[in-house]
C-alpha cells in the first residue's frame, strides 16, 4: 500500500473524575476567554442540565456528565484547538477531580479494493485457526488490542480495528491512549491530568499516525 | 421492536436524524424548561437516556457518550462515529504550531514547527497581518501561539475549495481578583527575601 488514505478523522479528549455539567455554557467559555466571541454567538446548545450537558461550537462538541466529560472535534485541523479548550477549562477550575484521560482517535482509512480489504483481514486474523468452527469462509469483524504503555505512565494504549461503516472497503482504526493516576485523591484536583494532556499530546497523536502505518503496511 | 425496547436502534435513527438524540428525547411531552432555561425531565427519564447511551456502545459503534455508569471499567474509549451531523469536513495536508517573534505593520515573524511530523526542524516564515481573523488580531503579540493549517474544505454539497486558516491559542483570562492576589503574594514572597 502506497500511501494512507484518511478519510474520517476524529479526536476526543475524555476525562473521568467529577463534573458539574451546568457549568459548561459557551457563554462561560466566552467570558472566560477561551471562545471568540462569534463562536458563543453561533455555539450550539444541545442540552444544559445539571445532569448532563452538550454543546457545540464550530466542529467542536463538549459532553458532559458527572463523572465523564468529553471533547471531540471531527476537524483534524483543530485538534489542537481542542486541546486548548480543554486545557484552558480545567486551568480555570484546578480542584476539579478527574483521575483518568483517555486522548482518542477514531480514523478511516480507504483500502481502495475488496482485495486490500481482505488482505488485510487475513493478515491481522488469519483464518486458519477457525478451521471447522465455520462452514462457510469466516471474516474478521473487529480486532481489539491493548498493550500496557511503555512511557513509564500508568495506563493502556487499546487498538481498535473492524469495517468502517462510512466507506466501502474501509477499516476504522480506533485509538485509546488511556493514563491514569495511581494512588489518585480527589483534593488533588485536575492538575497531573492536564500535565499529562500538555505533555503528551503530541506524542499520542505521532503514536497514532504510526499505529496507523504499521498496522495498514503502509 | 419499539423504539424505547431498542437503544441501539434508536440511536441509529437519531444519529441519522441531525443527531441530536440527547435533544430529541429530552424535548419529548414531559419536558419543560425552568426559570434558569435548563431543559427539565423527570430523573427517571434521564436515567434511561443516559443507560440507553451506555448500552448502545459495547453493542455497535454508533458514536455517542459511553460509560457512564461502568465508566471505571470501560476506561476512556470512545468511539465517534455519528456524533456530529452532516457539516462541512476538512482535510488536513499539513499543519504548523507558530510562535511569533516579531510584529511589524503589516506583517509578523514567526517560527514554526510541524504538527503533521514531516519534518523535524523548525522554520521561521513571515505572515501578511491581513491573514488573521478580526477575532484573533488582539492576541498577535510577540511570544503568542498559533496553528496554521493548509487543506481543503469539503462542504456538504460537494465543493471543494484549498484553505489556509491561522487559529491563535486561547488561554484563559485572569481576574482582576485573581491579578490582585497574584500581586499580593508577590508582594509578600519578595517582602521575605527582603527584595527592594
Amino acid at each position: 500500500m502506497a500511501s494512507l488514505k484518511r478519510e474520517f478523522e476524529s479526536r476526543s479528549i475524555v476525562l473521568l473524575g467529577s463534573f458539574n455539567p451546568a457549568i459548561y455554557q459557551p457563554a462561560w467559555l466566552g467570558h472566560m476567554g477561551l471562545l471568540r466571541d462569534e463562536e458563543v454567538k453561533n455555539a450550539k446548545v444541545e442540552v444544559v442540565h445539571p445532569e448532563i450537558s452538550s454543546i457545540t461550537i464550530g466542529t467542536i462538541k463538549i459532553q458532559v456528565q458527572s463523572q465523564r466529560f468529553l471533547g471531540i472535534t471531527e476537524n483534524p485541523g483543530e485538534s489542537e484547538i481542542l486541546r486548548d479548550l480543554v486545557v484552558g477549562i480545567f486551568k480555570i477550575l484546578p480542584h476539579t477531580p478527574a483521575h483518568q484521560l483517555g486522548l482518542n482517535s477514531d480514523t478511516h482509512f480507504n483500502l481502495d479494493s475488496e482485495e486490500n480489504w481482505h488482505a488485510l483481514g487475513h493478515r491481522l486474523a488469519p483464518k486458519e485457526p477457525w478451521k471447522g468452527v465455520f462452514t462457510n469462509p469466516p471474516g474478521m469483524r473487529s480486532l481489539t488490542m491493548e498493550g500496557r504503555r511503555d512511557d513509564g505512565r500508568s495506563g493502556y494504549v487499546r487498538v481498535k480495528i473492524e469495517p468502517s461503516l462510512k466507506i466501502k472497503h474501509g477499516v476504522l482504526i480506533n485509538i485509546n491512549d488511556h493514563y491514569e493516576i495511581p494512588e489518585y485523591k480527589p483534593e488533588n484536583g485536575c492538575a497531573a491530568i492536564i500535565d499529562i494532556l500538555t505533555s503528551t499530546w503530541n506524542d499520542s497523536l505521532k503514536r497514532s499516525q504510526l499505529t496507523s502505518e504499521v498496522l495498514l503496511g503502509s | 421492536m419499539a423504539e424505547s425496547d431498542n437503544p441501539v436502534q434508536f440511536l441509529q435513527s437519531a444519529t441519522l436524524s441531525d443527531n441530536l438524540y440527547l435533544e430529541k428525547k429530552l424535548r419529548n411531552e414531559d419536558s419543560s424548561t425552568d426559570e434558569n432555561n435548563h431543559i427539565l425531565t423527570n430523573p427517571k427519564n434521564l436515567d434511561d437516556i443516559i443507560r440507553e447511551v451506555d448500552r448502545a456502545i459495547p453493542a455497535q459503534f454508533l458514536g455517542t457518550v459511553a460509560g457512564t455508569t461502568n465508566a471505571n471499567t470501560e476506561g476512556t474509549t470512545l468511539h465517534t462515529f455519528g456524533m456530529f451531523s452532516k457539516h462541512d469536513s476538512f482535510e488536513v495536508l499539513q499543519k504548523w504550531e507558530g510562535a511569533v517573534i516579531s510584529v511589524g505593520t503589516d506583517s509578523f515573524v514567526a517560527r514554526l514547527r510541524d504538527l503533521s511530523f514531516y519534518s523535524e526542524e523548525d522554520e521561521e516564515a513571515e505572515f501578511p497581518i491581513e491573514e488573521i481573523s478580526q477575532a484573533d488580531i488582539a492576541l498577535l503579540a510577540p511570544g503568542a501561539v498559533f496553528y496554521w493549517c493548509v487543506g481543503y474544505w469539503d462542504t456538504v454539497i460537494g465543493q471543494r475549495r484549498r484553505a489556509s486558516e491561522i487559529r491563535f491559542r486561547r488561554l484563559p483570562t485572569w481576574s482582576k481578583m485573581q491579578l490582585e492576589k497574584a500581586r499580593k503574594e508577590a508582594e509578600e514572597l519578595s517582602e521575605l527575601l527582603a527584595w527592594k
